[in-house]
């Protein structure tokens, strides 16, 4: 029997994969060859090393992920068991999608819209309607004529009022026309006598008016005088 | 000379309550128990580790192997028919995981140097090896052992050395062996010889017996 041969039954050997009768051949050829022996020994030394290994110590962040990846793998296999899991599973997944696409704009979204109501409560007191010293409105709207001094045999202050409809209760209706100086231009009678009293021509001829204005500029512009015991001014 | 192989498992009732533990704990696994979930990775994701380890010596490798080897577990445990033992099932995974990044890492990251190392990766885990249990003196010879030895495995070859990790390291024998590679088991025990040769020549003698430490009391004179 040959050291070579003897050499490569060694590790076999140690594996105890080496048949009864040739274990016993193998192990005399060892007890009387030095080579042989040492080559055992060096190989056993090397087993026994590489036995006692300690197992490397796995990362902690390795151990999170895979509790992480357990988890999402049960949610899934739990879900695809019966047909109503799944569909609780996709609808808490769609849910939780645009849950985690809205989450971030839900911040800016509220508070783009808060502030914009500050803004527009700091400003609001500045958007009156109220006319400037000059003779431009305020711009980007329009306003009607406006009465500014009345003659003529009007017992009171003129009472303005936005009457649905004239009605019945006014005995005359005029509709004046205003020019952008803020003189009468033109007169119709829309209900009643034609033939105005004296009090009514008076008041056409000499009442002055804020004119109309559009986006600030002065402009034509018509009101509706309503008369019974006093005048009623419409725009 | 003929040789036949013995069988020295012995333990029947052993083996087949460990079959009826895996028959529990994939039946679990199927029916999607959170325990049986966490029992798995219990058991198996040292060992997995480490194996993943020594047959790539990189520790990031072995954490994207070990990951992607538990979600194939995970995903395809419906389909094991318990034709084998589930720890066979997977490292049998493991390995071919492991093959296939070693490939990969040969392919493409061979050239990238890693930039990002996070706290657990600062120390090399050769270097840290936790057994409050032994001496001062076992430890360092304990240490500088494993470390000649894990040297010595990354220098043979991959093939014969995941042979001689499976058997040496992870105790497996020769039959989970064959089943976990997929070769026969005459290619098992000349994949074990020849890794286990390559292994003493690169370590040449500079593996020996632990000495015995002998403390002599002595009173004060």
């Amino acid at each position: 029997m040959s050291c070579e041969y003897v050499q490569e039954r060694i590790s076999p050997l140690l594996d105890h994969q080496v048949a009864p009768e040739e274990r016993e051949t193998v192990l005399a050829h060892m007890a009387s060859c030095r080579a042989c022996s040492a080559h055992y020994d060096s190989m056993q030394n090397l087993r026994s090393a590489l036995l006692i290994m300690d197992a490397p110590p796995m990362p902690a962040s390795l151990h999170q992920k895979l509790r992480v990846l357990a988890s999402h793998e049960q949610t899934r296999r739990v879900s695809r068991l019966t047909m109503a899991a799944r569909m609780n599973h996709w609808n808490q997944r769609l849910h939780l999608a645009f849950d985690n696409i809205m989450r971030p704009f839900g911040l800016p979204v509220a508070s783009g819209l808060l502030s914009a109501v500050l803004l527009f409560a700091l400003l609001a007191p500045s958007l009156s309607f109220a006319r400037r010293g000059s003779d431009y409105g305020p711009t980007g709207f329009s306003t009607t004529p406006q009465l500014d001094s009345m003659v003529g045999g009007v017992p009171d202050i003129p009472q303005i009022e936005e009457p649905d409809s004239f009605g019945s209760n006014y005995e005359t209706v005029l509709e004046l026309k205003i020019s952008p100086e803020g003189k009468v231009w033109d007169w119709t009678v829309v209900q009643g006598s034609q033939d105005l009293t004296l009090d009514l021509k008076e008041m056409i001829l000499f009442s002055r008016f804020t004119p109309a204005t559009a986006f600030g500029r002065p402009t034509w512009g018509t009101v509706h005088i309503l008369y019974k015991h006093a005048y009623f001014i419409r725009g | 000379m003929a040789t036949s192989i013995l069988d020295l498992s012995g333990d029947r009732s052993a083996e087949s309550a460990a079959d009826s533990e895996d028959f529990r704990l994939v039946e679990s696994l199927r029916c999607g128990e959170e325990r049986a979930y966490e029992e798995l990775l219990q058991r198996f994701q040292q060992p997995v580790y480490a194996l993943a380890l020594r047959l790539l010596d990189d520790p990031s490798n072995a954490s994207d192997v070990v990951q992607e080897v538990f979600l194939k577990v995970f995903r395809n445990v419906a389909s094991f028919r318990g034709q084998s033992t589930l720890k066979t099932w997977i490292y049998r995974i493991t390995v071919n995981e492991a093959h296939n990044a070693r490939r990969w890492f040969f392919r493409h990251r061979r050239r990238e140097v890693e930039l990002d190392t996070g706290p657990d990766d600062t120390r090399n885990w050769k270097e840290n090896i936790p057994d409050g249990s032994r001496s001062p003196f076992d430890q360092a010879f304990g240490r500088e052992q494993h470390v000649m030895v894990e040297a010595a495995l990354e220098k043979i070859n991959p093939i014969f050395r995941e042979a001689v990790v499976l058997r040496d390291i992870s105790d497996l024998s020769y039959e989970e062996i064959a089943e976990i590679l997929g070769v026969s088991l005459g290619t098992v025990k000349s994949r074990i010889l020849r890794g286990r040769e390559a292994l003493r020549e690169q370590l040449a003698g500079s593996l020996k017996p632990r000495p015995a430490l002998r403390l002599v009391p002595k009173t004060a004179e």
